[in-house]
């Protein structure tokens, strides 16, 4: 299938739940783009595209835009093509640290709505003691959090830690089902999600709060 | 049949074999750590050096997990030292090795043969107060894996700590993505 083909309706997204994005979604102050990276050959990146698409039509707050892995090595540095599907959200033409690897299904689909809230504004909010800690953050970190779609307290520590990067330039947070990556289940050896690495060296078990994820980050000069 | 999982190790009084030393063992001694209680049929014989060797060589791993192994059969300590004595594996064991003659801990973990006066291969991983958390028993001739008893003490010791923050994996390959719910939004 080409990417042009890919429908704009996601059998995911039932009328109850469009009302409840759309709620949402009426509340937006910018703008945000969701860009998709996909193999239009495999079956997860099909369903993403098109709950993506879906997503974008219910305002015109959000837009989109489809990739297969050649395009967006030239057009996405920042997306992770190894493991597609991968959504990356930008605002303004820039890339806001937060992106998704596989289907925001189940639970995730909680995360995706958080991420698109936080990132257009006016976002969760934050309480001003901690937005000060993350302004001083200037090493440039990344936070891997694989998940499950069926597990709520996945869906918890990805908005957790996708708002701190929507409030950090130096924060880049990505959700990965485990499910789909054996390969990631394999190097990471994950028995238990939420499971959350950070810079490829520190672990964090379930879900945390901000200012604990934070003092794993201030560690980092 | 009842399960023994949360049930908690009753009053024990056992004599063991230590790296060359006579001791005794009580209940009070599996207490402040993780304990695991490896039954096995009987001294000399042929499955058991196996397994108890292959326990002796992850010992450490277990001591870094703050776990500590017992292994009990229904022979008296006096023969473990013999049996020690005779073969270069049981000889490089480190970890403390029970005598239940009398069959008083292989009956409280329901493992003992009665007309055979042996333990079924039952091993039983303990926390730090000494109550159940996992355990498995098998017949006698089937053997055990000491790697795969080091990731259950891990896993028990997790859930223990994180047990009320985390999800068990359960990757399951062609699994159709869940449908979606918004239970969250409602935080916004």
């Amino acid at each position: 299938m080409g990417i042009d083909k890919i429908a704009s309706k996601s059998s995911l997204i039932t009328p109850e739940l469009e009302e409840q994005m759309k709620g949402v979604f009426a509340k937006l102050e910018g703008e945000v783009e969701l860009v998709c990276v996909i193999d239009p050959e495999a079956a997860a990146s099909v369903e993403m595209a098109e709950l993506v698409r879906h997503i974008s039509d219910l305002t015109d707050k959000l837009s989109c835009q489809l990739y297969d892995r050649e395009e967006a090595k030239e057009k996405l540095p920042e997306a992770d093509v190894s493991l597609l599907p991968a959504t990356v959200l930008r605002r303004q033409g820039k890339y806001t640290g937060i992106s998704f690897h596989g289907v925001t299904g189940g639970k995730e689909l909680n995360s995706l709505i958080f991420a698109i809230y936080n990132a257009a504004g006016p976002g969760q909010e934050m309480d001003k003691r901690m937005k000060k800690k993350l302004d001083k953050l200037t090493h440039k970190s990344e936070i891997k959090i694989f998940v499950s779609l069926s597990c709520h307290h996945c869906a918890q520590q990805v908005i957790t830690c996708q708002k701190m990067a929507a409030e950090c330039e130096a924060l880049e947070a990505r959700m990965i089902d485990a499910r789909l990556y054996p390969e990631m289940v394999e190097k990471y050896k994950i028995e238990r999600i939420p499971m959350t690495v950070i810079n490829e060296k520190e672990v964090l078990m379930g879900s945390k709060n901000m200012d604990e994820i934070y003092q794993v980050l201030r560690t980092y000069k | 049949m009842e399960h023994m999982i949360n049930r908690k190790v009753e009053e024990f009084h056992v004599s063991a074999y230590a790296k060359g030393d006579f001791i005794e063992v009580s209940q009070e001694d599996l207490m402040g750590h993780w304990s695991v209680l490896f039954f096995y049929p009987a001294d000399f014989t042929f499955v058991c050096p196996t397994e108890l060797g292959d326990l002796a060589e992850h010992y450490e791993e277990f001591k870094k997990e703050g776990c500590e192994i017992y292994s009990v059969s229904e022979d008296t300590h006096f023969v473990h030292k013999a049996w020690a004595d005779a073969s270069e594996t049981i000889k490089k064991i480190q970890y403390v090795m029970l005598a239940d003659p009398a069959g008083e801990l292989a009956r409280q973990f329901g493992v003992l043969v009665e007309k055979e006066g042996q333990a079924l291969r039952g091993t039983f991983i303990l926390n730090p107060e000494g109550v159940v958390k996992a355990y498995e028993i098998h017949d006698m001739g089937i053997g055990r894996n000491a790697a795969e008893l080091l990731r259950k003490v891990q896993a028990a010791k997790f859930v223990e700590e994180h047990g009320d923050q985390v999800c068990p994996a359960k990757w399951q390959p062609g699994e159709e993505t869940l449908s979606p719910s918004l239970d969250l939004v409602g935080m916004l």
